[in-house]
């Protein structure tokens, strides 16, 4: 058998794969170990009149449609905290873990869904934070 | 919408030391402050951290909040407080904003903060008049109870147990601001901020929960009393009750607190199983 005719049966060996992975071999890891549906935002509350509109509104907004409603109808748990360190030492281990990932500026988010997910700078609109957590909240 | 300024305000005085609303007596007794503005050794001066929001931004500002609900008012989810017969509206005030904020921060409990549990020990448990400022300090350093283990008119001691001690971590303040004048409560409301308001006009103290266009160019503060539920209006986005709105000039507090953040527990479970100690 020639190498060009392996070809396809390493594409169906992937797509196997693939189906009994789920997203995780294109997503990257889960920045947590621990499961469930998870959005943890960390802002300086002191420095919140600097923010743009955009990540205020992710802050503060809860209605229809915005980030913070998503989560929380898909039944995940949802904070926004401030970044001293006693905002989540009394926290369920979900949201302690996250909140201990480095940051290297504030507003930052964390996600996770169990499987996959990402802890980076929060996005600066509400429509570009509820894309990335639909990747997490609309997969099976 | 009820509007109090000049022409009404006596409406809210009843006799200048209670109002009878409901069949019910709620003193008037917030004391006034005994510290100048910025003079707070535990809340630093809300201008140090924020600038002014220009009012010519108020109006657009209020109308984008309310859409997307992003008001501390939004965030009510509770009924209003009931101070019921106690003077301690200067800490129902404080513990219904710090409520608020508990609820902006997502946490995971529905625990609603005892105003009893602070002004009891603050004023050994003798039903008296007090200012905010105080109850905000004990919010920071000792924390509160939630109205599970200490019902909040409950000027008693026996409440004052181990669990409600050990329950005292989970509801406690981390920083606030030292709020002056109108433009700066209105700064914190439209930043999504809750403010403790004492008035000394009405000898009482609530909390402002959104900052209100009355008409062009003329602004208001909408207040959550704590004479119960039933008391004013409701609000006209989460439907709940104790609500009214004082233009500015009646609304520019005599002195104020922003809180500004509160630790977030997960004390959502049974109270044993959380604290290890039983009731």
């Amino acid at each position: 058998m020639k190498a060009a005719d392996l070809f396809p049966l390493a594409l169906i060996a992937l797509g196997v794969l693939w189906l009994l992975q789920g997203e995780s071999l294109l997503s990257p890891p889960s920045p947590i170990k621990s499961p469930g549906f998870v959005v943890l935002i960390v802002e300086e509350t002191a420095n919140r009149s600097q923010l743009p509109q955009g990540q205020h509104d992710t802050i503060v907004g809860s209605a229809v449609g915005m980030p913070r409603e998503y989560v929380t109808t898909k039944g995940g748990q949802w904070r926004v905290l401030d970044a001293s360190p006693k905002s989540a030492e009394l926290e369920v281990p979900a949201i302690r873990e996250a909140f201990a990932l480095p940051r290297t500026s504030l507003p930052w988010i964390v996600a996770s869904n169990g499987r996959t997910g990402f802890s980076k700078p929060l996005p600066a609109t509400t429509a570009e934070v509820l894309a990335d957590l639909k990747q997490l909240g609309d997969s099976p | 919408m009820i509007v109090y300024d000049d022409s009404n305000y006596t409406d809210l005085l009843g006799d200048g030391k209670a109002v009878t609303f409901g069949g019910e007596k709620f003193y008037l007794s917030a004391n006034p402050r005994e510290i100048a503005y910025g003079a707070l050794p535990y809340a630093r001066p809300f201008g140090d951290a924020y600038p002014l929001i220009p009012r010519s931004e108020w109006a657009a500002r209020i109308e984008h909040l309310a859409a997307i609900r992003g008001t501390p008012a939004d965030f009510n989810w509770f009924p209003a407080y009931n101070q019921s017969r106690t003077n301690y509206c200067w800490a129902n005030g404080v513990c219904g904003a710090a409520t608020t904020v508990l609820a902006m921060q997502g946490a995971p409990h529905k625990k609603l903060i005892s105003s009893a549990s602070i002004a009891g020990p603050i004023t050994n448990y003798r039903n008296v008049g007090g200012w905010g400022e105080p109850a905000f300090e004990y919010l920071l350093k000792y924390g509160g109870c939630s109205m599970d283990l200490w019902p909040n008119a409950a000027i008693s001691r026996s409440y004052d147990t181990e669990l409600s001690r050990a329950e005292r971590q989970h509801l406690r303040g981390i920083e606030g601001f030292d709020t002056d004048g109108f433009d700066q409560l209105a700064t914190a409301l439209l930043l999504g901020f809750p403010v403790a308001v004492a008035y000394n006009w009405w000898g009482h103290l609530v909390f402002a929960a959104e900052l209100v266009l009355i008409e062009a160019n003329s602004f208001g503060v909408r207040i959550r009393n704590s004479w119960h539920e039933s008391w004013g209006e409701k609000h006209p986005r989460n439907g709940m009750g104790g609500y009214t709105v004082l233009r500015e000039g009646k609304g520019t507090p005599s002195s104020a607190v922003t809180v500004r953040a509160m630790v977030s527990s997960a004390m959502n479970q049974s109270a044993e199983a959380h604290y290890g100690v039983s009731p």
